[in-house]
């Protein structure tokens, strides 16, 4: 395992995309335990923060772009995209500032795109059991948007709202064009599966939060809920982007 | 003439398209988005000078009161607008996206240049006033 995948990486290019905003607690953690596979280059792209997350992902040895004012979840991330589109890389992964992540999950996110099982791999808290909580909103709201995305792309969906992902090159290029703005998780499965994208879904450890609160607040989750819904619909009555 | 509501409707619309001309003249508003906003003053010039035509069309329609279809007209021609300005606050709120995610790339790579060049001493270091 080691070996081989030491060889693979070295034959592509990956970079890390971390989109963070006010996260100058968790980030430096996270990078370095990014940084400890070699042969991945982190990007941060910092979405207009107030504080020091430009500074200390910089310090911490990533590579920052410094937005010039707050886009969104969805503006940082694909500004990850339109970078590594750019710059030629071969993959990217998407992996959140707040700690949630495991790093030590990436290989087995990264596995399968660069062994062409699938264009995107989702990492996913609910495939088995994975030791995460959350609220009863939460779960709820998580479990409408499985049974949709479901049954809109006829594959089976547990974590639609995950932002931990690996992609290659193909949709690296999609993305950089096309990127849905905020609450982007949900769409952006509907918009690969429609363009004929595959998608696998894998099992990863997640942690509670480090530092801070997520930015979802019951309002606002009323919100996510019913704008997520208009556009996955919407999605749907548009014809399929020509390439792909 | 009579100075009642006709005459009114008829007088507001007749400044309104002078105003939105003197715009476009000024070139405070953009001729493309001006059209609209000619088009219906135009519209109410007319239905509020031509009252014979406003009674005809408000009778035809089962309208009572006929200034009342002034207020109809008036109401959807300014839904029509908002939902045009809708749209281009759409569409420049993508070009503004785009605009800010180049602009954070290009930063980058200059950064990244003058890092490159001469060890991170750029040339806006050296330069009195810095950016």
């Amino acid at each position: 395992m080691k070996h081989r995948d030491k060889t693979v990486i070295q034959n592509n290019k990956i970079l890390v995309i971390i989109p963070a905003y006010n996260e100058e607690r968790s980030l430096p953690g996270v990078i370095a335990r990014v940084r400890k596979f070699p042969g991945i280059d982190v990007l941060v792209v910092n979405d207009g923060s107030q504080d020091a997350t430009s500074a200390v992902a910089e310090k911490a040895g990533a590579n920052v772009i410094n937005l010039p004012f707050n886009l969104g979840i969805g503006g940082a991330v694909q500004t990850g995209y339109l970078y590594a589109f750019k710059k030629g890389y071969d993959v990217a992964v998407q992996v959140d500032a707040d700690g949630q992540h495991n790093p030590d999950d990436l290989m087995k996110i990264i596995d399968p795109v660069l062994r062409e099982k699938a264009d995107m791999v989702l990492g996913s808290r609910f495939v088995e059991t994975t030791g995460y909580k959350a609220s009863l909103a939460r779960k709820m709201g998580i479990l409408v948007f499985s049974w949709v995305v479901s049954f809109i792309t006829g594959q089976t969906f547990k974590d639609t709202t995950s932002g931990y992902r690996a992609v290659n090159r193909r949709v690296i290029e999609f993305f950089a064009e096309n990127y849905p703005t905020d609450y982007p998780e949900v769409e952006a499965l509907v918009l690969l599966n429609r363009n004929g994208f595959s998608i696998k879904e894998i099992p990863v450890t997640m942690a509670p939060r480090e530092y801070g609160e997520s930015s979802i607040t019951p309002l606002k989750s009323v919100y996510y809920m019913i704008k997520v819904l208009l556009a996955v619909f919407m999605n749907l009555l548009r014809a399929p982007k020509k390439e792909a | 003439m009579k100075v009642d509501i006709f005459f009114f409707s008829a007088l507001f619309s007749l400044m309104f398209l002078v105003v939105v001309l003197e715009f476009v003249r000024s070139k405070r508003l953009k001729e493309q988005y001006s059209l609209l906003w000619i088009f219906i003053s135009v519209i109410m010039i007319v239905f509020a000078l031509w009252r014979d035509l406003l009674e005809r069309v408000a009778s035809r329609l089962g309208i009572v009161y006929a200034p009342s279809l002034l207020f109809i007209v008036g109401i959807l021609f300014s839904f029509a607008l908002i939902l045009h300005y809708s749209v281009i606050i759409s569409k420049l709120h993508t070009q503004n996206v785009r605009l800010a995610q180049e602009l954070g790339i290009l930063n980058k790579k200059i950064e990244d240049l003058n890092k490159r060049v001469d060890g991170g001493k750029t040339i806006e270091d050296s330069t009195a006033d810095p950016v």
